[in-house]
Protein backbone atom coordinates (compact mmCIF):
# COMPACT_ATOMS: atom_id res chain seq x y z
CA UNK A 1 0.00 0.00 0.00
CA UNK A 2 1.41 3.29 -0.91
CA UNK A 3 2.27 6.32 1.21
CA UNK A 4 -0.80 8.60 0.35
CA UNK A 5 -3.56 5.40 0.05
CA UNK A 6 -1.96 4.60 4.06
CA UNK A 7 -2.58 8.10 4.83
CA UNK A 8 -6.12 8.06 3.09
CA UNK A 9 -6.67 5.19 4.63
CA UNK A 10 -6.20 6.28 8.14
CA UNK A 11 -8.38 9.47 7.55
CA UNK A 12 -11.60 7.79 6.10
CA UNK A 13 -11.07 4.43 8.68
CA UNK A 14 -10.35 6.98 11.80
CA UNK A 15 -13.84 8.93 10.57
CA UNK A 16 -15.79 5.75 10.84
CA UNK A 17 -14.18 4.33 13.70
CA UNK A 18 -15.18 7.70 15.13
CA UNK A 19 -18.66 7.72 14.12
CA UNK A 20 -19.24 4.28 15.63
CA UNK A 21 -17.26 4.99 19.02
CA UNK A 22 -19.46 8.24 19.69
CA UNK A 23 -22.99 6.45 19.16
CA UNK A 24 -21.56 3.29 21.02
CA UNK A 25 -22.86 1.75 24.47
CA UNK A 26 -20.88 4.58 26.67
CA UNK A 27 -19.42 1.92 29.18
CA UNK A 28 -17.77 -0.45 26.16
CA UNK A 29 -16.72 2.37 23.53
CA UNK A 30 -13.25 1.41 24.56
CA UNK A 31 -14.25 -1.80 22.63
CA UNK A 32 -14.56 -0.11 19.31
CA UNK A 33 -10.99 1.16 19.79
CA UNK A 34 -9.48 -2.57 20.26
CA UNK A 35 -11.51 -4.10 18.00
CA UNK A 36 -11.16 -1.34 15.29
CA UNK A 37 -6.99 -1.28 15.98
CA UNK A 38 -7.23 -5.16 15.58
CA UNK A 39 -9.08 -5.17 12.28
CA UNK A 40 -6.72 -2.60 10.62
CA UNK A 41 -3.50 -4.79 12.30
CA UNK A 42 -5.01 -7.81 10.36
CA UNK A 43 -5.94 -6.06 7.75
CA UNK A 44 -2.13 -4.66 7.07
CA UNK A 45 -0.01 -7.40 8.66
CA UNK A 46 -2.18 -10.57 7.71
CA UNK A 47 -0.65 -13.33 10.01
CA UNK A 48 2.36 -10.89 11.13
CA UNK A 49 -0.21 -9.99 13.89
CA UNK A 50 0.41 -13.15 15.72
CA UNK A 51 3.45 -11.40 16.49
CA UNK A 52 1.96 -8.53 18.25
CA UNK A 53 -0.22 -10.87 20.12
CA UNK A 54 2.60 -12.88 21.67
CA UNK A 55 4.35 -9.83 22.50
CA UNK A 56 1.37 -8.47 24.16
CA UNK A 57 0.61 -11.90 25.79
CA UNK A 58 4.53 -12.16 27.01
CA UNK A 59 4.37 -9.26 28.90
CA UNK A 60 1.22 -9.29 30.21
CA UNK A 61 1.74 -12.19 32.10
CA UNK A 62 5.08 -11.30 33.28
CA UNK A 63 3.91 -8.25 34.51
CA UNK A 64 1.07 -9.73 35.98
CA UNK A 65 3.57 -12.68 38.29
CA UNK A 66 6.12 -9.35 39.03
CA UNK A 67 2.82 -7.59 39.99
CA UNK A 68 1.36 -10.06 42.11
CA UNK A 69 4.79 -10.01 44.19
CA UNK A 70 4.47 -6.54 44.28
CA UNK A 71 1.46 -6.30 45.62
CA UNK A 72 1.89 -8.79 48.59
CA UNK A 73 5.03 -7.80 49.76
CA UNK A 74 3.24 -4.14 49.80
CA UNK A 75 0.38 -6.37 51.91
CA UNK A 76 2.96 -7.50 54.37
CA UNK A 77 4.48 -4.48 54.82
CA UNK A 78 2.30 -3.50 57.55
CA UNK A 79 2.66 -6.61 60.29
CA UNK A 80 6.73 -7.08 59.21
CA UNK A 81 9.30 -5.39 61.59
CA UNK A 82 11.49 -3.46 59.55
CA UNK A 83 14.23 -5.69 59.25
CA UNK A 84 11.94 -8.45 58.21
CA UNK A 85 10.34 -6.44 55.79
CA UNK A 86 13.96 -5.26 54.27
CA UNK A 87 15.19 -9.09 53.99
CA UNK A 88 11.33 -10.11 52.37
CA UNK A 89 11.79 -6.97 49.82
CA UNK A 90 15.19 -8.20 48.89
CA UNK A 91 14.26 -11.61 47.86
CA UNK A 92 11.05 -10.37 46.23
CA UNK A 93 13.37 -8.21 44.30
CA UNK A 94 15.58 -10.98 43.30
CA UNK A 95 13.28 -13.04 41.83
CA UNK A 96 11.14 -10.00 40.30
CA UNK A 97 14.46 -9.04 38.33
CA UNK A 98 15.27 -12.73 37.07
CA UNK A 99 11.63 -12.76 36.02
CA UNK A 100 11.77 -8.99 34.19
CA UNK A 101 14.90 -10.12 32.69
CA UNK A 102 13.74 -12.88 30.91
CA UNK A 103 9.99 -11.22 30.49
CA UNK A 104 12.65 -8.28 28.73
CA UNK A 105 14.63 -11.47 27.03
CA UNK A 106 11.76 -12.80 25.38
CA UNK A 107 9.93 -10.12 23.84
CA UNK A 108 12.86 -7.94 22.55
CA UNK A 109 13.87 -11.67 20.88
CA UNK A 110 10.95 -11.07 18.55
CA UNK A 111 12.00 -8.15 17.21
CA UNK A 112 15.43 -8.77 17.49
CA UNK A 113 14.58 -11.69 15.32
CA UNK A 114 13.18 -10.01 12.47
CA UNK A 115 14.87 -7.09 12.40
CA UNK A 116 18.51 -8.07 13.11
CA UNK A 117 18.67 -11.51 11.89
CA UNK A 118 20.15 -10.77 8.82
CA UNK A 119 22.57 -7.72 10.05
CA UNK A 120 23.99 -10.56 12.64
CA UNK A 121 24.10 -13.12 9.72
CA UNK A 122 26.10 -10.82 7.61
CA UNK A 123 28.39 -9.71 10.15
CA UNK A 124 29.09 -13.48 11.17
CA UNK A 125 29.49 -13.80 7.04
CA UNK A 126 32.28 -10.96 7.01
CA UNK A 127 34.03 -12.49 9.89
CA UNK A 128 34.39 -16.08 8.13
CA UNK A 129 34.95 -14.04 5.00
CA UNK A 130 38.00 -12.89 6.83
CA UNK A 131 39.36 -16.36 7.91
CA UNK A 132 38.78 -17.37 4.42
CA UNK A 133 36.34 -19.90 5.99
CA UNK A 134 34.08 -21.94 2.94
CA UNK A 135 31.13 -20.64 4.80
CA UNK A 136 28.46 -18.98 4.58
CA UNK A 137 25.14 -18.24 6.38
CA UNK A 138 22.08 -17.54 3.97
CA UNK A 139 20.14 -14.41 4.27
CA UNK A 140 16.60 -14.51 5.25
CA UNK A 141 13.76 -12.95 3.35
CA UNK A 142 11.62 -11.22 6.24
CA UNK A 143 9.44 -8.30 5.97
CA UNK A 144 9.50 -6.17 9.24
CA UNK A 145 5.91 -6.58 10.68
CA UNK A 146 4.22 -3.05 11.43
CA UNK A 147 4.66 -1.30 14.09
CA UNK A 148 7.10 -3.67 15.57
CA UNK A 149 9.76 -1.43 16.26
CA UNK A 150 7.55 1.13 18.43
CA UNK A 151 4.83 -1.52 19.99
CA UNK A 152 8.21 -3.36 21.64
CA UNK A 153 9.61 -0.80 23.20
CA UNK A 154 6.28 0.83 24.53
CA UNK A 155 4.87 -3.16 26.01
CA UNK A 156 8.49 -3.24 27.07
CA UNK A 157 8.36 -0.21 28.84
CA UNK A 158 5.37 -1.34 30.44
CA UNK A 159 6.83 -4.36 32.09
CA UNK A 160 9.69 -2.22 33.50
CA UNK A 161 7.18 0.15 35.02
CA UNK A 162 5.36 -2.52 36.91
CA UNK A 163 8.73 -4.36 37.87
CA UNK A 164 9.74 -0.68 39.36
CA UNK A 165 6.55 -0.81 41.05
CA UNK A 166 5.29 2.68 39.33
CA UNK A 167 2.02 1.17 38.83
CA UNK A 168 0.26 -1.93 39.39
CA UNK A 169 -0.20 -4.75 36.63
CA UNK A 170 -2.80 -5.04 34.49
CA UNK A 171 -5.30 -8.08 35.40
CA UNK A 172 -6.43 -8.13 31.82
CA UNK A 173 -5.07 -9.07 28.88
CA UNK A 174 -6.92 -7.11 26.63
CA UNK A 175 -6.27 -4.05 28.62
CA UNK A 176 -2.50 -4.68 27.56
CA UNK A 177 -3.62 -5.08 23.61
CA UNK A 178 -5.46 -1.75 23.79
CA UNK A 179 -2.92 0.02 24.71
CA UNK A 180 -0.27 -2.25 22.29
CA UNK A 181 -2.40 -1.64 19.10
CA UNK A 182 -3.82 1.46 19.41
CA UNK A 183 -4.62 1.81 15.96
CA UNK A 184 -3.08 5.82 15.05
CA UNK A 185 0.27 4.76 16.62
CA UNK A 186 0.98 2.07 14.87
CA UNK A 187 2.84 3.40 11.86
CA UNK A 188 5.06 6.07 13.56
CA UNK A 189 4.35 5.98 16.95
CA UNK A 190 4.83 8.04 19.65
CA UNK A 191 5.96 5.75 21.95
CA UNK A 192 3.70 6.43 24.79
CA UNK A 193 3.51 5.17 28.45
CA UNK A 194 0.86 2.73 29.73
CA UNK A 195 0.31 4.76 32.52
CA UNK A 196 -0.88 7.79 30.27
CA UNK A 197 -2.37 6.40 27.74
CA UNK A 198 -4.75 3.13 28.51
CA UNK A 199 -6.48 5.24 31.19
CA UNK A 200 -7.76 7.69 28.38
CA UNK A 201 -8.48 4.71 26.03
CA UNK A 202 -10.55 3.12 28.42
CA UNK A 203 -12.24 6.66 29.64
CA UNK A 204 -15.72 6.61 27.75
CA UNK A 205 -15.15 9.81 25.58
CA UNK A 206 -18.54 11.81 24.79
CA UNK A 207 -18.32 14.13 21.66
CA UNK A 208 -15.85 17.20 22.94
CA UNK A 209 -16.65 19.67 20.42
CA UNK A 210 -13.28 21.89 21.10
CA UNK A 211 -11.03 18.65 21.75
CA UNK A 212 -12.45 17.89 18.29
CA UNK A 213 -11.64 21.55 16.26
CA UNK A 214 -8.61 21.47 18.23
CA UNK A 215 -8.11 17.92 16.48
CA UNK A 216 -8.59 18.44 13.41
CA UNK A 217 -6.93 21.82 12.87
CA UNK A 218 -3.37 19.84 14.62
CA UNK A 219 -4.32 16.95 10.99
CA UNK A 220 -4.75 20.17 9.24
CA UNK A 221 -1.45 21.03 9.89
CA UNK A 222 -0.03 17.48 9.48
CA UNK A 223 -1.17 17.63 6.07
CA UNK A 224 0.49 20.81 5.51
CA UNK A 225 3.68 19.29 6.77
CA UNK A 226 3.56 16.16 4.93
CA UNK A 227 1.74 17.11 1.30
CA UNK A 228 2.60 20.63 1.47
CA UNK A 229 6.44 20.55 2.17
CA UNK A 230 7.58 17.01 2.86
CA UNK A 231 6.24 15.64 -0.38
CA UNK A 232 7.50 18.47 -2.77
CA UNK A 233 11.12 18.60 -1.33
CA UNK A 234 11.03 14.89 -1.71
CA UNK A 235 10.98 15.18 -5.29
CA UNK A 236 14.30 17.14 -4.95
CA UNK A 237 15.61 14.64 -2.57
CA UNK A 238 14.77 11.88 -5.39
CA UNK A 239 16.63 14.07 -8.14
CA UNK A 240 19.27 14.32 -6.35
CA UNK A 241 20.03 10.49 -5.93
CA UNK A 242 18.54 9.06 -8.44
CA UNK A 243 20.75 11.34 -11.07
CA UNK A 244 23.82 10.86 -9.23
CA UNK A 245 24.54 14.58 -8.62
CA UNK A 246 27.40 16.20 -8.35
CA UNK A 247 28.58 20.03 -7.21
CA UNK A 248 27.70 22.14 -4.52
CA UNK A 249 23.93 21.63 -5.41
CA UNK A 250 24.36 18.53 -2.94
CA UNK A 251 24.47 21.23 0.07
CA UNK A 252 21.21 21.92 -1.17
CA UNK A 253 20.18 18.45 -1.50
CA UNK A 254 20.86 17.69 2.06
CA UNK A 255 18.93 20.75 3.20
CA UNK A 256 16.06 19.69 1.50
CA UNK A 257 15.95 16.09 2.94
CA UNK A 258 16.24 17.24 6.41
CA UNK A 259 13.31 19.47 5.44
CA UNK A 260 11.54 16.54 3.95
CA UNK A 261 12.39 13.63 7.00
CA UNK A 262 11.25 16.79 9.72
CA UNK A 263 8.06 17.55 8.07
CA UNK A 264 7.19 14.19 7.38
CA UNK A 265 7.22 12.67 10.30
CA UNK A 266 6.35 15.39 12.65
CA UNK A 267 3.54 16.14 10.19
CA UNK A 268 2.42 12.38 10.54
CA UNK A 269 2.27 12.57 14.27
CA UNK A 270 0.79 15.47 14.05
CA UNK A 271 -1.97 13.57 12.08
CA UNK A 272 -1.65 10.85 14.98
CA UNK A 273 -2.50 13.79 17.54
CA UNK A 274 -5.24 15.06 15.80
CA UNK A 275 -6.80 11.72 15.22
CA UNK A 276 -6.56 11.04 18.85
CA UNK A 277 -7.50 14.19 20.22
CA UNK A 278 -10.83 14.29 18.17
CA UNK A 279 -11.19 11.41 20.74
CA UNK A 280 -10.31 13.40 23.48
CA UNK A 281 -7.27 10.87 23.98
CA UNK A 282 -4.06 13.41 24.70
CA UNK A 283 -0.89 11.61 23.34
CA UNK A 284 2.59 12.29 24.32
CA UNK A 285 4.61 14.73 22.18
CA UNK A 286 6.88 13.23 19.99
CA UNK A 287 8.61 16.82 17.78
CA UNK A 288 9.26 20.25 20.04
CA UNK A 289 11.02 22.82 17.42
CA UNK A 290 13.99 20.53 17.07
CA UNK A 291 15.23 23.05 14.99
CA UNK A 292 15.58 25.59 17.76
CA UNK A 293 18.02 23.58 19.69
CA UNK A 294 21.66 24.97 20.45
CA UNK A 295 22.81 21.67 21.12
CA UNK A 296 22.81 17.82 19.62
CA UNK A 297 22.37 17.14 23.11
CA UNK A 298 19.04 19.41 23.00
CA UNK A 299 18.33 18.57 19.57
CA UNK A 300 17.77 15.03 20.80
CA UNK A 301 15.88 15.78 23.64
CA UNK A 302 13.40 17.62 20.99
CA UNK A 303 13.15 15.36 18.06
CA UNK A 304 11.50 11.85 18.20
CA UNK A 305 10.91 12.60 22.00
CA UNK A 306 9.10 9.35 22.92
CA UNK A 307 12.27 7.44 21.76
CA UNK A 308 14.23 9.55 23.43
CA UNK A 309 12.31 9.16 26.54
CA UNK A 310 12.58 6.00 26.20
CA UNK A 311 15.95 5.27 25.78
CA UNK A 312 15.97 7.24 29.08
CA UNK A 313 14.13 5.60 30.92
CA UNK A 314 14.83 2.16 30.37
CA UNK A 315 18.52 2.35 29.36
CA UNK A 316 20.06 5.38 30.45
CA UNK A 317 19.01 4.48 34.23
CA UNK A 318 19.63 1.34 34.39
CA UNK A 319 23.05 1.45 33.00
CA UNK A 320 23.68 4.56 34.90
CA UNK A 321 23.20 3.29 38.22
CA UNK A 322 23.98 -0.10 37.13
CA UNK A 323 26.73 -1.77 39.76
CA UNK A 324 29.54 -1.57 37.52
CA UNK A 325 29.24 2.36 36.69
CA UNK A 326 28.70 2.78 40.40
CA UNK A 327 31.83 1.60 40.91
CA UNK A 328 33.78 3.29 38.33
CA UNK A 329 32.36 6.03 40.16
CA UNK A 330 33.30 5.49 43.57
CA UNK A 331 36.23 4.72 42.29
CA UNK A 332 36.96 7.68 40.45
CA UNK A 333 35.75 9.93 43.13
CA UNK A 334 38.28 12.06 44.53
CA UNK A 335 41.00 10.59 42.31
CA UNK A 336 40.27 12.90 39.08
CA UNK A 337 39.44 16.29 39.15
CA UNK A 338 35.33 16.69 39.32
CA UNK A 339 34.76 17.41 35.65
CA UNK A 340 36.26 13.72 34.82
CA UNK A 341 34.18 12.27 37.97
CA UNK A 342 31.00 13.34 35.78
CA UNK A 343 32.83 12.84 31.88
CA UNK A 344 34.26 9.34 31.62
CA UNK A 345 30.53 7.54 33.43
CA UNK A 346 29.04 9.53 31.14
CA UNK A 347 30.85 8.71 27.80
CA UNK A 348 30.41 5.38 29.06
CA UNK A 349 26.63 5.39 29.23
CA UNK A 350 26.42 7.65 26.53
CA UNK A 351 28.05 4.89 24.26
CA UNK A 352 25.63 2.31 25.13
CA UNK A 353 22.82 4.67 24.39
CA UNK A 354 24.01 5.71 21.21
CA UNK A 355 24.90 2.68 19.46
CA UNK A 356 21.58 1.09 20.74
CA UNK A 357 19.74 4.62 19.33
CA UNK A 358 21.49 3.96 16.15
CA UNK A 359 20.61 0.21 15.74
CA UNK A 360 17.06 1.05 16.76
CA UNK A 361 16.64 3.64 13.05
CA UNK A 362 17.81 0.24 11.26
CA UNK A 363 19.76 -3.04 11.17
CA UNK A 364 23.18 -1.86 9.60
CA UNK A 365 26.65 -1.02 10.34
CA UNK A 366 25.36 2.26 8.43
CA UNK A 367 23.30 3.19 11.48
CA UNK A 368 25.78 2.10 14.15
CA UNK A 369 27.58 4.75 12.66
CA UNK A 370 24.74 7.05 12.29
CA UNK A 371 24.77 7.14 16.24
CA UNK A 372 27.78 7.00 17.11
CA UNK A 373 28.45 9.66 15.02
CA UNK A 374 25.76 11.89 17.46
CA UNK A 375 27.44 10.28 20.37
CA UNK A 376 31.04 11.56 19.10
CA UNK A 377 29.33 14.94 18.96
CA UNK A 378 27.56 14.85 22.61
CA UNK A 379 31.19 13.91 23.84
CA UNK A 380 32.68 16.78 22.55
CA UNK A 381 30.06 18.82 23.41
CA UNK A 382 30.47 17.84 27.29
CA UNK A 383 34.19 18.84 26.64
CA UNK A 384 33.41 22.66 25.01
CA UNK A 385 30.73 22.73 28.19
CA UNK A 386 33.59 22.14 30.87
CA UNK A 387 35.08 25.72 29.39
CA UNK A 388 31.81 27.44 28.86
CA UNK A 389 29.68 28.79 32.15
CA UNK A 390 26.24 28.76 32.33
CA UNK A 391 26.01 32.23 32.09
CA UNK A 392 27.93 32.62 28.89
CA UNK A 393 25.51 29.82 27.39
CA UNK A 394 22.48 31.99 28.05
CA UNK A 395 24.11 35.03 26.07
CA UNK A 396 21.63 35.69 22.69
CA UNK A 397 24.71 35.72 20.58
CA UNK A 398 26.51 31.86 21.96
CA UNK A 399 22.84 30.80 21.33
CA UNK A 400 22.61 31.66 17.99
CA UNK A 401 25.99 30.22 17.25
CA UNK A 402 25.45 27.50 18.62
CA UNK A 403 22.00 26.96 17.31
CA UNK A 404 23.38 27.18 13.85
CA UNK A 405 26.61 24.77 14.71
CA UNK A 406 23.94 22.50 15.72
CA UNK A 407 21.84 22.60 12.50
CA UNK A 408 25.40 22.04 10.91
CA UNK A 409 25.83 18.78 12.31
CA UNK A 410 22.50 17.68 12.49
CA UNK A 411 22.16 17.85 8.46
CA UNK A 412 25.67 15.84 8.05
CA UNK A 413 23.93 13.21 10.16
CA UNK A 414 20.95 13.98 8.03
CA UNK A 415 22.79 12.70 4.79
CA UNK A 416 24.52 9.84 6.77
CA UNK A 417 20.51 9.04 7.36
CA UNK A 418 19.56 9.10 4.39
CA UNK A 419 22.41 7.51 1.91
CA UNK A 420 22.13 3.72 1.77
CA UNK A 421 25.73 2.73 2.83
CA UNK A 422 28.72 4.33 4.31
CA UNK A 423 30.60 4.66 0.88
CA UNK A 424 27.86 6.37 -0.37
CA UNK A 425 27.76 8.62 2.24
CA UNK A 426 31.15 9.39 1.63
CA UNK A 427 30.53 9.52 -2.15
CA UNK A 428 28.06 12.90 -1.52
CA UNK A 429 30.32 14.29 1.07
CA UNK A 430 33.05 13.74 -1.77
CA UNK A 431 30.67 14.79 -4.58
CA UNK A 432 29.99 18.19 -3.17
CA UNK A 433 33.66 19.51 -4.67
CA UNK A 434 33.37 18.23 -7.99
CA UNK A 435 32.15 20.08 -10.78
CA UNK A 436 28.32 19.74 -11.40
CA UNK A 437 26.99 17.50 -13.82
CA UNK A 438 23.56 18.93 -14.47
CA UNK A 439 22.55 22.33 -14.51
CA UNK A 440 20.34 23.72 -11.55
CA UNK A 441 17.21 23.65 -13.50
CA UNK A 442 17.36 20.46 -13.70
CA UNK A 443 17.59 18.97 -10.55
CA UNK A 444 15.38 21.61 -9.10
CA UNK A 445 12.43 23.50 -10.28
CA UNK A 446 12.80 27.11 -9.33
CA UNK A 447 9.17 28.01 -9.16
CA UNK A 448 8.72 24.68 -6.48
CA UNK A 449 11.92 25.56 -4.85
CA UNK A 450 10.51 28.99 -4.05
CA UNK A 451 6.81 27.67 -2.77
CA UNK A 452 8.38 25.22 -0.60
CA UNK A 453 11.22 27.76 0.89
CA UNK A 454 8.17 30.21 1.66
CA UNK A 455 6.18 27.47 3.25
CA UNK A 456 9.26 26.21 5.47
CA UNK A 457 9.76 29.76 6.46
CA UNK A 458 6.37 30.01 7.53
CA UNK A 459 6.08 26.53 9.39
CA UNK A 460 9.70 28.40 10.90
CA UNK A 461 8.39 31.29 11.77
CA UNK A 462 5.21 29.29 14.07
CA UNK A 463 7.83 27.38 15.54
CA UNK A 464 9.83 30.66 16.30
CA UNK A 465 7.02 31.95 18.60
CA UNK A 466 5.90 28.20 20.33
CA UNK A 467 10.04 28.21 21.15
CA UNK A 468 9.19 31.41 22.93
CA UNK A 469 6.53 29.43 24.56
CA UNK A 470 3.23 31.41 22.83
CA UNK A 471 0.51 29.15 22.83
CA UNK A 472 -0.33 28.92 19.41
CA UNK A 473 -3.68 27.76 19.72
CA UNK A 474 -4.55 29.90 21.98
CA UNK A 475 -3.44 32.67 20.06
CA UNK A 476 -5.47 31.57 17.02
CA UNK A 477 -8.84 30.76 19.25
CA UNK A 478 -8.64 34.66 20.27
CA UNK A 479 -9.01 35.61 17.21
CA UNK A 480 -12.68 36.71 16.28
CA UNK A 481 -14.91 33.62 14.21
CA UNK A 482 -14.51 34.87 10.86
CA UNK A 483 -10.46 35.57 11.30
CA UNK A 484 -10.12 31.69 12.73
CA UNK A 485 -12.60 30.08 9.73
CA UNK A 486 -10.83 31.92 7.10
CA UNK A 487 -7.66 30.47 8.50
CA UNK A 488 -9.06 27.57 8.76
CA UNK A 489 -10.55 27.14 5.44
CA UNK A 490 -7.02 29.09 4.01
CA UNK A 491 -5.27 26.18 5.27
CA UNK A 492 -7.06 23.81 3.66
CA UNK A 493 -7.33 25.80 0.03
CA UNK A 494 -2.96 25.71 0.39
CA UNK A 495 -3.37 22.05 1.17
CA UNK A 496 -5.32 21.35 -2.17
CA UNK A 497 -3.79 23.75 -4.08
CA UNK A 498 0.13 23.43 -2.83
CA UNK A 499 -0.34 19.60 -1.80
CA UNK A 500 1.74 17.54 -4.28
CA UNK A 501 -0.18 14.14 -6.01
CA UNK A 502 -2.16 13.40 -8.57
CA UNK A 503 -1.60 11.43 -11.50
CA UNK A 504 1.66 10.90 -12.52
CA UNK A 505 3.59 11.20 -9.02
CA UNK A 506 4.70 8.75 -7.28
CA UNK A 507 4.12 9.98 -3.47
CA UNK A 508 7.30 8.36 -0.97
CA UNK A 509 6.57 5.73 1.37
CA UNK A 510 6.78 7.01 5.09
CA UNK A 511 10.83 7.15 6.28
CA UNK A 512 10.35 6.19 9.68
CA UNK A 513 7.38 4.11 9.04
CA UNK A 514 9.73 1.42 7.50
CA UNK A 515 11.37 1.22 10.86
CA UNK B 1 21.08 17.41 56.60
CA UNK B 2 20.89 20.74 54.44
CA UNK B 3 24.19 21.66 54.99
CA UNK B 4 25.46 18.27 54.07
CA UNK B 5 23.59 18.17 51.22
CA UNK B 6 24.73 21.86 50.19
CA UNK B 7 28.59 20.91 50.93
CA UNK B 8 27.52 18.10 48.68
CA UNK B 9 26.21 19.74 45.87
CA UNK B 10 29.08 22.80 46.36
CA UNK B 11 31.49 19.99 45.18
CA UNK B 12 30.08 18.82 42.47
CA UNK B 13 28.84 22.15 40.94
CA UNK B 14 30.51 25.29 42.38
CA UNK B 15 29.52 28.67 42.05
CA UNK B 16 25.73 28.29 42.56
CA UNK B 17 23.41 29.84 45.07
CA UNK B 18 22.03 26.41 46.12
CA UNK B 19 19.79 28.21 49.03
CA UNK B 20 17.65 29.83 46.49
CA UNK B 21 17.70 28.69 43.20
CA UNK B 22 15.05 26.70 42.80
CA UNK B 23 15.70 26.04 38.51
CA UNK B 24 18.45 23.45 38.63
CA UNK B 25 17.24 21.40 36.25
CA UNK B 26 14.74 23.54 34.19
CA UNK B 27 17.69 26.56 33.94
CA UNK B 28 20.18 23.97 32.55
CA UNK B 29 22.17 24.38 35.71
CA UNK B 30 22.61 20.35 35.96
CA UNK B 31 22.80 17.66 33.10
CA UNK B 32 21.06 14.46 33.41
CA UNK B 33 24.80 12.94 33.40
CA UNK B 34 25.23 15.26 36.40
CA UNK B 35 22.17 14.16 37.89
CA UNK B 36 23.52 10.71 37.86
CA UNK B 37 26.28 11.46 39.63
CA UNK B 38 24.56 13.13 42.35
CA UNK B 39 22.02 10.15 42.59
CA UNK B 40 25.35 8.04 43.28
CA UNK B 41 25.90 11.19 45.88
CA UNK B 42 22.97 10.94 48.02
CA UNK B 43 23.19 7.65 47.87
CA UNK B 44 26.19 7.25 49.37
CA UNK B 45 26.12 10.09 51.56
CA UNK B 46 22.40 9.29 53.19
CA UNK B 47 22.48 5.32 52.70
CA UNK B 48 19.61 5.62 50.91
CA UNK B 49 18.42 3.48 47.47
CA UNK B 50 16.98 5.72 44.73
CA UNK B 51 14.82 3.78 42.19
CA UNK B 52 14.83 5.92 38.40
CA UNK B 53 11.10 6.14 39.64
CA UNK B 54 12.12 9.15 40.96
CA UNK B 55 14.42 10.60 38.79
CA UNK B 56 12.34 13.35 37.69
CA UNK B 57 13.39 17.01 37.21
CA UNK B 58 10.99 18.20 40.21
CA UNK B 59 12.84 16.25 42.41
CA UNK B 60 16.07 17.62 41.67
CA UNK B 61 15.21 21.49 41.15
CA UNK B 62 15.83 22.94 44.57
CA UNK B 63 18.02 21.70 47.94
CA UNK B 64 14.34 21.77 49.37
CA UNK B 65 12.91 19.13 46.69
CA UNK B 66 16.19 16.99 46.79
CA UNK B 67 15.80 16.46 50.88
CA UNK B 68 12.01 15.66 50.59
CA UNK B 69 13.15 12.79 47.50
CA UNK B 70 15.81 11.65 50.07
CA UNK B 71 12.97 11.75 53.17
CA UNK B 72 10.46 9.47 50.63
CA UNK B 73 12.96 7.23 49.70
CA UNK B 74 14.08 6.64 53.44
CA UNK B 75 10.18 5.53 54.12
CA UNK B 76 10.65 3.59 50.97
Amino acid sequence: MGAYEQLIYLLIFSSIVYLIYMVFVKKYRYLVLLVFSLGIFLFVSRFMTILMLASTLIVYLFAYFIGKRNKNLKLQKETLTKDEYKALKKKVQKVNKRLLILGVILNLSLLIGFKYINFFDSILNTIFSWFHADLSIPMFKILLPLGISYYTLANTGYLIDVYRNKYEASTNYLDVLLFTCYFPCLLEGPISHYDILLPQLKQPHSFNKEDAKKGLLIILIGLFKKLVIADRFAIFVTNIFGLNVKGPMLILGILCFTIQLYCEFSGIIDIVRGVSLMYSIKLEKNFEQPFFSSSVSEFWRRWHISLGAWFRDYVFYPVSMSRPLMALRRKLSGKVSTFFETFIPSCIVLFVIWSLTGLWHGASVKYLVYGLYYYLIMVFELIIDRFISHETNQKKGVKITRMILTFFFVNIGMILFRCNTLTDFGNYIANIFRHSNYRFTEVFEISELIIGFVMIIGLLVIEGFQNHKVDIYQKYQSFPAVCRYLLAVGLVFIIVIFGVYGAGYLPPDPIYGGF
Amino acid sequence: MKEKLIELLTKLKPGIDYQNQTNLISGGYFTSLEIMRLVMLLQDEFDVTISPLYIVPENFESVDAMLHLIELVEDD
